[in-house]
């Protein structure tokens, strides 16, 4: 029963509106066969008492007949004419056509008539049909002539003057039927249906029981009534179901259907997504309880849509707190990581072409270090307000974190890329940062990769590339950008090497793998080594990992403090060891934040026995002196006071300004090996303005070294102009010192 | 005498009530002939005054207005009543004959039976009949009279007296055949005859024994008889014509009108007649 229940049921309106119909139409079907079953039984009841009460009506006309025959025979020989004839027969031809049935003495039924002497004969002629001779004993006699019945009734005439003698007979011939209705009435006898069950010629006795055949007349009140209730039967059974049927409309136009449009309304409003809000409820239900749930319902669903808006501000606030930068407004790194997805499934498996820009702030660091975090996140702020700018309205810029931001392209020409990063550089460039109390210029790299595959691998693998052409471009010869290429690869392996990174790391932890190479810096007009330049090496696997691909690891992730403090580790162990040759000295580079970082002072007191013994030069990178410039300033002052030279690193390579050159607290400046190339590659005017610079800088007070010093004859213009010092292979290789 | 002894024989007397004089009817029967029996109503009298006998009209009966309403005012006055009924062929009739029956009978036939009802008040001892008659029954009574003059009838009171009317064409017609049919059974014909128009059965002997009584006849009736007579008519009476009546005035036989009265001398006529006639009776016998 459970199981049917579960299977059949719930039933739609519809079908129970049906079977309510059904259920009426057979309870009424029944009634109906009932009814007419029962009118049926009375009618054959009826029929059957009509027939009783035929037959008795017959019974009682045969009665009454025998009666007015008897009397019309009395009346026909009392008549003073039937006496005269039987007195006086002279002319009784006469008077029996013309006066026996016409003397008003014998109804109209009696169809002829004759008289007979006592004898038994005819007073006269005999008509065919009447019998030739009576007597006493002649019975009444019944036959059938020419269809129709006839009795023939024979009368004696009483002798007027001898009492109980007869003075002769009458015969009246009756027409049976006309007789009949005369003495009767008939109420449930078919009147023209009477006739005797005899043959043509047939004559019988006067008993006429069970002779009589007649119809029974259907009783016409009844039978009206009786098929006036039939016709009534069908006409509520007609009524019934037409009311069925309008019910059931009435069910379907007034639930069934606003029902159904309620449940569909319902049903849209759970399938409703993102927000989607359907037009409320119209038209107007007929049934009150339902015009009231739709109501309801309308307003249920205005409550739904405002709770839905409300809904929707705060997942857009939700949205905007998750995915923009509190500080300067764009996306976050949340935002681009879901739009990166979100790009990679759109863009997978069609050919379009994927671009990602990277944008990094120069000395960022150096700058929120000198001028403070507010001041560094006022840069940050103008920085993405310029850069939003310079990009298209549609373009999403994103901070990826500290001074790091991202945008990116879809099927855009990389050339037209290319364009646009150069606006942003130039826009970045061109922004008044004085207006933040800004003394430095600040500028922007910019890094770019390009796709244009259909594989999800090729786009992945666009931020590394991105991030390689970061590195790129923020060398020295790259204008600040730096689209990616497979030329950058290896560096970039480097860079994001599992291995160089677990070597990288091993080394800092313990220091066990670092190994330290040695480049002798010459002194030129001695020509002979003065010092050695310490150089970091990683032994990894029996394999020796190169600086340029440790760097790009340690500066990634912000390591260069601990790997300057586990280099100076080193170097002293093998000043310790004595492996630095006694009298020579040696030079250190210290990153950025190394100079800055709180302990320096304290790693750097551990050298301060060797001062005695040794040169100890502290090299450091114009880019990594500039950016913090004023604390980096107060510690080399510190060192410098306690015996350290210091050494501007790579100079040439980044800002070059001789503004900061005279106030940076240094002793040596070292060209960059680029200022020292061009000497022997680049133009005439390049190599004037080197050379002014060398003889502007040593006649200012300053040591000054040439890097990469790899020929006789660049060893040469070095000493010609004026360089005290130089480095390169061809003076030295960076080798290991016993 | 023979015939007196055949009355006397047949004669059947039905008292019920040993009644005084206003009391009903006897019926009484004279057999005419074998299988002809005449009835006639009698109701006894004072000894004093004369029997009345009474006849009705053309194919009436004794039942028949006037003579049964003046019968009972005889009576009631005193006078033996005998009001017989013709019997026109038809033994104990007591119905009126139908214009169709078959009329054999004749005016001497009937005549006969009145002169037997006569008789038959001598043999119970009325010494003095008045005769009265009502239409066709009058000229019974002056045809009687005038063929059978006797001591008995003392008077005669002839109520609306007419001759009978008959189409005269038929009456010449009639009149014509007669001598042929002698010797043999007469045809039956249709003749007017009274209020019979054109239907009256009989054979022509029978027909012209009352069509030959025509006004003349009755006239020169009146002339020759012997007993006083009385003539009674309404002056409404249409059967009567202006001529009869007037020929009626014009000869010396006493006339009594009453006013208004028509033929049969219906409602309050019947009393008037009735009260004129008893004066004829009174005015005899003061």
């Amino acid at each position: 029963m459970r199981f049917l229940l579960g299977t059949f049921l719930p039933l739609s309106f519809k079908t129970y509106g049906i079977a309510f119909i059904v259920m009426v139409t057979l309870f009424f079907g029944l009634a109906s066969w009932f009814t007419l079953n029962k009118i049926h039984s009375t009618q054959i009841e009826i029929e059957r008492n009509s027939q009783r009460a035929a037959s008795a009506e017959v019974a009682q006309a045969l009665l009454q007949l025998t009666k007015e025959l008897e009397q019309v025979a009395h009346a026909l020989t009392a008549w003073d004419e039937t006496r005269q004839q039987l007195s006086d027969p002279a002319y009784y031809d006469y008077w029996r056509i013309n006066r026996a049935l016409q003397g008003g003495v014998v109804p109209d039924f009696v169809k002829s008539v004759a008289l007979y002497n006592r004898q038994g004969h005819p007073l006269g002629t005999v008509s065919p049909d009447m019998p030739a001779m009576v007597d006493e004993l002649s019975p009444t006699r019944v036959t059938k002539q020419g269809g129709r019945d006839f009795i023939y009734l024979t009368q004696p005439v009483q002798d007027m003057e001898v009492r109980g003698q007869i003075s002769g007979y009458a015969v009246l011939k009756i027409d049976f039927q006309p007789a009949l209705l005369s003495v009767q009435r008939f109420r449930y006898v078919d009147s023209a249906s009477i006739v005797l069950s005899l043959r043509e010629g047939e004559t019988i006795q006067s008993d006429l029981d069970g002779r009589v055949l007649f119809n029974v007349i259907p009783n016409e009140e009844i039978s009206a009534l009786l098929k006036f209730m039939t016709r009534y039967q069908y006409q509520i059974m007609f009524i019934v179901l037409l009311l069925s049927w309008v019910f059931y409309a009435a069910l379907a136009v007034l639930l069934s259907k606003p029902l159904l449009r309620l449940s569909k309304h319902i049903d849209t409003l759970r399938d409703g997504r993102d927000g989607l809000v359907l037009d409320s409820l119209d038209g107007r239900f007929l049934v009150k309880e339902l015009e009231k749930v739709r109501i309801s319902l309308n307003d249920y669903q205005r409550e739904l849509e405002s709770m839905h808006t409300s809904l929707d501000q705060k997942n857009t606030e939700l949205w905007t707190m998750a995915h923009r930068d509190p500080l300067t407004g764009i996306f976050n790194r949340r935002c681009f990581d879901e739009d990166w997805r979100m790009l990679l499934s759109v863009a997978s498996g069609h050919r379009v072409a994927v671009s990602v820009m990277l944008f990094d702030c120069d000395h960022f660091k150096a700058i929120n270090d000198t001028y403070g975090h507010q001041a560094g996140d006022q840069v940050l702020k103008s920085i993405a307000q310029v850069l939003q700018l310079t990009l298209r309205s549609g373009d999403r810029l994103y901070r990826l974190g500290g001074d790091e931001f991202v945008t990116m392209f879809l099927d855009a020409d990389i050339r037209r890329v290319e364009e646009v990063a150069k606006r942003c550089v130039e826009a970045v460039d061109q922004y008044d940062f004085s207006l933040l109390g800004i003394k430095e210029p600040i500028r922007i790299s910019i890094g770019l990769a390009y796709a244009e595959g259909v594989h999800t691998e090729n786009l992945m693998s666009l931020q590394k590339q991105a991030d390689v052409a970061m590195y790129f471009a923020k060398r020295p010869g790259h204008g600040k950008i730096a689209l990616y290429s497979e030329d950058m690869a290896i560096d970039g392996n480097a860079l994001l090497s599992n291995q160089v990174t677990n070597a990288v790391f091993e080394a800092m932890s313990s220091g066990s793998c670092l190994e330290m190479y040695y480049q002798p810096v010459v002194n030129l007009d001695t020509r002979e080594i003065e010092y050695y330049e310490a150089l970091v090496r990683i032994r990894h696997d029996q394999e020796l990992i190169m600086p340029a691909e440790i760097f790009p690891v340690v500066e990634g992730r912000r390591l260069e403090a601990e790997m300057d403090f586990a280099i100076m580790g080193k170097v002293l162990e093998d000043l310790r060891n004595g492996r630095i040759p006694l009298g020579s000295g040696l030079s250190v580079n210290i990153s950025g934040p190394a100079i800055v970082h709180p302990r320096i002072g304290e790693r750097l007191a551990e050298f301060e026995p060797f001062l005695k013994d040794y040169k100890l030069v502290l090299e450091i990178t114009e880019t990594a002196l500039i950016t913090q410039l004023q604390q980096a300033s107060a510690n080399l002052n510190l060192l410098r006071a306690a015996g350290f030279k210091v050494a501007l690193d790579d100079f040439g390579s980044g800002y070059s300004s001789l503004g900061y050159l005279a106030n940076m607290p240094v002793d040596i400046v070292k060209f960059d090996i680029t200022l020292i190339h061009s000497l022997e590659h680049g133009d005439e005017r390049q190599g004037s303005i080197v050379a002014s610079l060398a003889t502007m800088i040593r006649k200012a007070g300053y040591f000054i070294v040439a890097e990469g010093l790899e020929n006789q004859r660049m060893l040469r213009n070095a000493g010609r102009l004026g360089f005290s010092h130089g480095q390169g292979h061809f003076l030295g290789r960076p080798s290991r010192l016993a | 005498m023979q015939g007196l002894q055949r009355v006397q024989d047949f004669l059947v007397l039905l008292v019920f009530l040993a009644a005084p004089v206003v009391a009903s009817a006897d019926t009484v029967e004279i057999r005419f002939s074998p299988g002809l029996v005449g009835v006639a109503d009698y109701r006894a009298g004072k000894a004093e005054l004369p029997a009345v006998l009474l006849l009705h009209g053309f194919l009436q009966t004794r039942n028949s207005p006037p003579m049964s309403r003046l019968a009972d005012a005889l009576s009631d006055a005193g006078y033996p009543v005998l009001v017989p009924t013709l019997t026109l062929g038809v033994s104990r009739r007591n119905k009126s004959l139908s214009c169709e029956a078959v009329h054999k009978h004749t005016l001497p036939d009937d005549l006969q039976e009145v002169s037997q009802w006569l008789n038959w008040l001598a043999n119970h001892g009325y010494k003095k009949v008045v005769m009265i008659g009502h239409s066709s029954g009058s000229k019974d009574v002056l045809a009687y009279l005038v063929d059978k003059p006797g001591v008995l009838v003392e008077r005669a009171i002839l109520v609306g007296i007419t001759p009978i009317e008959v189409d005269a064409e038929q009456h010449r017609k009639a009149r014509a055949e007669k001598p042929a049919m002698s010797g043999q059974m007469p045809p039956l014909g249709r003749f007017t005859v009274a209020y019979c128009k054109n239907n009256y059965v009989a054979t022509v002997p029978a027909y012209l024994s009352y069509a030959d009584w025509t006004g003349d006849v009755i006239a020169n009736a009146l002339g020759k008889i012997k007993v006083p007579v009385d003539v009674v008519l309404g002056t409404k009476d249409q059967v009567i014509s202006p001529t009869w009546r007037g020929q009626l005035e014009k000869s010396r036989v006493p006339l009594t009108l009453i006013e208004n009265a028509g033929h049969f001398f219906d409602g309050e006529h019947e009393f008037e007649l009735n009260d004129r006639v008893l004066e004829i009776l009174k005015k005899k016998h003061r």
